[in-house]
């Protein structure tokens, strides 16, 4: 979910006028309405979402592929009522398909062999829901690269939704289109709005110019979810973090961001095979 | 009237600024001397409120001259990006996001601390509504009253988290230190960890900042 970070002093101000009356102390609300607002939600991200697939039949084959799949449903403890299990079940098979095919996926790559078709709903599955491997994590990045931090450009603005660039020179192409020497943009929502103030993002480190990186990236995701419609073709090079970039210590790749998990450049050498 | 504004935001500025900390806990924000009451999303589960209200009144008892108010009388269907409701910090969902929860903070341009406007906490719904309800192997959150080292399992303590998040609300950044330990604001919050307070130089941090 990303929103558009900037409004003009006027429009925010209109904004709070027309949504402060309805929109605070209205008391409480039970656990079954939580899980009603949870699913509206859902659906509407969702049907956002749906907008920017592209080719919806092959979602279609995607998304049944996933309900044949027999992922093990959502049980959260709070939630008690048959009905209410079974929607959030719909509503996180959607969210699998629409993470297939946002990271670009397609119905022919989870049919390539049933290994394949499991590997990655299984991965998006976990994507979603927390405990990825950092092997699941890149099956869904279409670029992965290991480079060093040329720079940071807070200048640019491309509406979507991310208030910087850190450019990433590529050393080592381990997955995608990108050639050693090549530079890719990769946006953050950190960084300076179009009014000079600042946005700041707890779970998105600082990165140095030098730093060696490793990099787990979307591009798929960049031209489907942040810049659709064209809106990717002003900036051919940027990318999106799949998960927090690794800064690459000789062997070892130290997460950042928070990401929980360590690994080393042989095992993600070896997940990208 | 910008101009006025602007003036008055700068006279603020000054008014509040005070030496960051020197210590392990950079301090890249800081909200001025009043109060801002906290919204939550209906979306959010129902059954975490008390927790989410814990891990602010936490926050709040150190540095008392800024305080977070009304956590769980105001509820809102209403998404709001960081920019959007200054008067508010709105607790919303953020599903979809790699992250557990993310605090998204909208301020000043300036050295540190700079003047926080105001700032969003994301929750990746995702992590509790998609729960397996497998306690062993989830590393999904958790919240309720009666949560305890043994029977945490492997799931992500919500108030934990929460108190870290409103500890970047209330201006601290990530320990520098390296730390991994019991601190608030480590940069990990490991499954079967509860880390609900904090530690002495970080609420000397607050106390010394917000009085």
């Amino acid at each position: 979910m990303r929103t558009r970070f900037y409004r003009t002093m006027l429009g925010s101000a209109l904004l709070l006028c027309t949504v402060a009356a309805s929109a605070q102390d209205q008391g409480g609300r039970s656990q079954e309405e939580s899980t009603k607002a949870f699913l509206a939600h859902k659906r509407d991200v969702q049907q956002r979402r749906s907008g920017k697939l592209g080719d919806l039949a092959d979602f279609g084959q995607v998304n049944a592929i996933v309900k044949a799949a027999r992922l093990t449903p959502p049980s959260p403890r709070f939630v008690t009522d048959d009905a209410a299990r079974s929607a959030l079940n719909d509503a996180f098979l959607v969210d699998v398909a629409q993470t297939l095919s946002i990271y670009g996926l397609h119905a022919g790559d989870l049919r390539r062999s049933a290994e394949a078709s499991t590997a990655f709903v299984q991965a998006a599955a976990a994507h979603i829901r927390g405990g990825a491997t950092v092997g699941q994590e890149a099956l869904l990045a279409d670029t992965v690269v290991i480079g060093h931090v040329s720079g940071t450009d807070e200048a640019e603005q491309l509406d979507d939704g991310a208030s910087s660039s850190v450019s990433v020179v590529v050393d080592q192409v381990l997955r995608g289109k990108a050639k050693v020497g090549d530079t890719l943009k990769l946006r953050r929502t950190s960084g300076k709005l179009p009014d000079g103030r600042r946005l700041s993002a707890s779970d998105e480190d600082p990165l140095a110019n030098g730093a060696p990186v490793a990099l787990l990236a979307s591009r798929s995701r960049y031209e489907k979810e942040l810049a659709p419609q064209g809106g990717s073709a002003r900036c051919p090079s940027c990318v999106v973090e799949v998960v927090p970039v690794f800064l690459v210590n000789g062997q070892s790749l130290v997460p950042t961001g928070g990401y929980p998990t360590a690994t080393t450049l042989d095992a993600l050498t070896a997940a990208t095979k | 009237m910008i101009r006025k504004s602007a003036l008055l935001a700068c006279v603020l500025a000054l008014a509040n600024a005070a030496p960051a900390f020197a210590g392990p806990i950079p301090q890249p924000y800081y909200f001025p001397n009043g109060s801002r009451g906290v919204k939550i999303n209906y979306a959010l589960p129902a059954a975490c409120d008390a927790n989410t209200k814990a891990a602010v009144d936490t926050i709040n008892a150190a540095g008392r001259s800024f305080q977070l108010t009304g956590t769980t009388q105001n509820y809102t269907s209403t998404y709001y990006s960081a920019t959007e409701d200054p008067d508010f910090i709105n607790i919303q969902d953020g599903s979809s996001m790699s992250a557990i929860m993310r605090t998204i903070i909208y301020g000043y341009s300036g050295p540190a601390p700079a003047q926080a406007i105001d700032a969003t906490v994301y929750v990746n719904t995702d992590r509790i509504y998609y729960d397996t309800g497998d306690t062993a192997q989830s590393t999904d959150l958790i919240c309720g009253s009666s949560i305890t080292p043994s029977n945490i399992g492997q799931h992500i303590d919500w108030q934990s988290a929460m108190t870290h998040e409103m500890g970047h609300v209330k201006g601290m950044d990530h320990r520098t230190d390296g730390s991994t330990g019991p601190c608030l604001m480590t940069t990990y919050l490991n499954p079967g960890q509860i880390k609900r307070s904090l530690c002495s130089d970080e609420r000397a941090l607050l106390v010394g900042f917000y009085g």
